[in-house]
């Protein structure tokens, strides 16, 4: 790394003054502050905090995983920004950090906060896998090239670090790993360009492109996930409300959890009948019913806890409790 | 460069369909979603239903198949004798030859044991420790085409096919016939690996003028020529290396890895 390497430096500069401003340096910091300096929520992705994708490219839960990926950015970064120059060296950097973010967003459970520059730092492995394949003159020039299989190793090592540890988020890298080679394989003009590999048809980047956007799309409205559908039936209105709960219950939703939902629902919209009021009387008796039921659905109980405390109180007005869109955590 | 190979059409739209596939069924569900949340539902119910042991599929199932596909692809079997060479050629380094060379050397720098250290360790894929010795011995002696040929095959082995090509080009310029022949054919790989097909063409018609048709010349003549575009020199080099009989008692690795790729590429008629 030095001054000829000014992409490096800069996010590696971005990643330190995150870490300052909203105090990420500690082991543990705190769940807000990783919200407010940008970390991944599907939820809040859904919710319509679309900058999330790439700020959490930026972001890091603690000194160690700074530490970490500035190690590893310090190493890949140059050999990249020297092989593709500025421009593209952060047009990769934050297209595949998106790839990682998109890859959790679509597949998290809403609620989980996710945040590093190793979807990125994947990108980059995934982009000199690309560029080593396109150098050569047929695919399996890649497996006779030892620079080739080092850098499958590495990416193999890297992945089987992942799996052994849970807190480690193999999604956010396995996406950011496909984005980085997707990018650099199907779009970028390399120097070598006398290869049949060098040279990639048009359909095969426009098809990458489509798919590329097709998954940013799905990661902002997850519609094919239990949860984003139980929201939508929970934010509908009451002109809309049936028709959400029909897709829940075609989808081979918990009924119980429905009913559930179904009965708090009214409180907010204030048109709870007898039944209803029994219903969430019984909750508040025993939250963890209502935690296995919603649990079924995709969804977190502890949105409702402060309605069904109000509830347990004999409070007036529960509803008042109730959040718009209770699976969003927010930053005061 | 001379003529690169035909970019395959094939290739291209099934990288593109792999890509828009999972694209267009995004944008489908996105679009129901908006239509109809019910019918996007039960399909994605039909699709959880069919894939609800998909871990189990994927374990049971899919990798099997994969297993079973690979050892049926006929050039699998070659390739793992290939790799079972390289191995035992591993396994066979004589360290102790290696260390007495060494500590003769050091006593007495010659280019000779120089060569024949470097031998050792490209003989058992040490490449890295092969290179020092061996351009020691070319710069001593840079009329040595043998130093040169294994030199060349050190730079094959780490993958420096550009450098190996000259390397190659100038043992057998020095010495045609260095190796028994296997400089031509070395030459003529590092030449298709830096895309001169060309180049491997003639080179690969010098080995054949000088030794007779072998499995190895045929084999590098067909990738040539379908880098060139000629078919019909393609067809007929394959058709020929399949007739040849084997040396030996059987062919060696190499020789059956070339014999089942064109058995293959003449079905496809993809690249040998």
């Amino acid at each position: 790394m030095s001054r000829d390497t000014p992409g490096t430096l800069a996010i590696l500069a971005i990643y330190v003054i995150l870490a300052i401003a909203f105090q990420l340096f500690p082991m543990n910091p705190k769940a807000e502050n990783l919200l407010a300096a940008g970390a991944l929520d599907p939820a809040a992705v859904a919710a319509g905090d679309v900058w999330r994708l790439v700020a959490a490219a930026f972001v890091h839960i603690g000194f160690l995983h700074f530490a970490f990926n500035a190690y590893f950015l310090s190493i890949f970064g140059p050999l990249l920004e020297r092989e593709l120059g500025l421009e593209r060296f952060v047009i990769l950097y934050v297209l595949a950090g998106i790839g990682g973010n998109v890859a959790i967003a679509l597949l998290y459970p809403p609620g989980s906060l996710a945040a590093g520059g190793s979807t990125s730092l994947f990108g980059f492995m995934g982009a000199l896998l690309a560029i080593l394949i396109r150098k050569g003159h047929s695919y399996r020039d890649f497996f006779d090239n030892p620079a080739g299989r080092q850098i499958l190793s590495l990416i193999v090592i890297n992945l089987a670090i992942g799996w052994a540890f849970p807190i480690i988020s193999n999604t956010g890298h396995v996406g950011g790993l496909i984005a980085g080679f997707g990018v650099t394989f199907f779009f970028f003009r390399l120097s070598e360009g006398g290869s049949r590999l060098a040279r990639r048809p048009l359909i095969e980047s426009v098809a990458f492109g489509l798919l590329f956007v097709a998954a940013i799309a799905l990661a902002c409205r997850p519609v094919v996930r239990t949860w984003y559908q139980a929201r939508a039936a929970w934010m509908a209105t009451p002109e809309q409300a049936p028709r959400f709960d029909r897709a829940l219950a075609a989808r081979r939703a918990d009924p119980v959890g429905l009913r559930i939902l179904e009965a708090v629902r009214s409180y907010r919209e204030g048109v709870q009948t007898g039944e209803d009021e029994e219903v969430v009387r019984l909750l508040a008796a025993r939250p963890d019913d209502l935690a296995g039921r919603l649990w079924g659905l995709g969804l977190d109980v502890e949105p409702f806890e402060p309605f069904l405390e109000a509830i347990r109180s004999g409070k007036k007005d529960p509803a008042r409790y109730l959040a718009p869109d209770p699976w969003q955590r927010r930053v005061d | 460069m001379d003529g690169g190979p035909q970019t395959s059409r094939a290739g291209s739209l099934g990288l593109a369909a792999l890509c828009a596939t999972p694209a267009l069924l995004a944008g489908l569900a996105l679009l129901l979603w908006e239509v109809d949340p019910v019918l996007l539902s039960r399909l994605l119910a039909a699709t959880e239903l069919w894939l609800g042991g998909a871990a189990n599929v994927v374990l049971l199932v899919a990798v099997p198949a994969a297993l079973v596909g690979l050892l049926v692809y006929p050039p699998a079997w070659p390739s793992l004798r290939i790799l079972g060479q390289r191995f035992k050629a591993r396994l066979d380094f004589d360290r102790k030859a290696a260390r007495d060379l060494v500590q003769r050397l050091n006593e007495f720098a010659n280019a000779r044991d120089l060569q024949r250290l470097g031998e050792l360790y490209v003989d058992a894929r040490m490449p890295q420790l092969a290179e020092p010795p061996l351009v020691t011995a070319r710069d001593s002696e840079p009329e040595n085409a043998r130093t040169r040929f294994l030199l060349a095959r050190c730079l094959q082995q780490m993958g420096r096919h550009a450098d190996a090509l000259v390397m190659a080009e100038t043992a057998v310029a020095i010495d045609p016939a260095i190796g028994f022949g296997r400089g031509l054919l070395l030459a003529a790989e590092v030449a298709l690996k830096c895309g001169r097909n060309e180049l491997a063409m003639r080179r690969a018609i010098d080995h054949e003028r000088r030794y007779g048709e072998s499995i190895e010349g045929l084999y590098l003549r067909a990738r040539a020529a379908h880098g060139l575009g000629k078919s019909d020199v393609r067809r007929e080099a394959l058709d020929r290396l399949l007739e040849l009989p084997a040396a030996g008692k059987r062919y060696t690795p190499q020789q059956a890895f070339a014999r089942a790729r064109a058995r293959l590429v003449r079905h496809t008629g993809g690249a040998p």
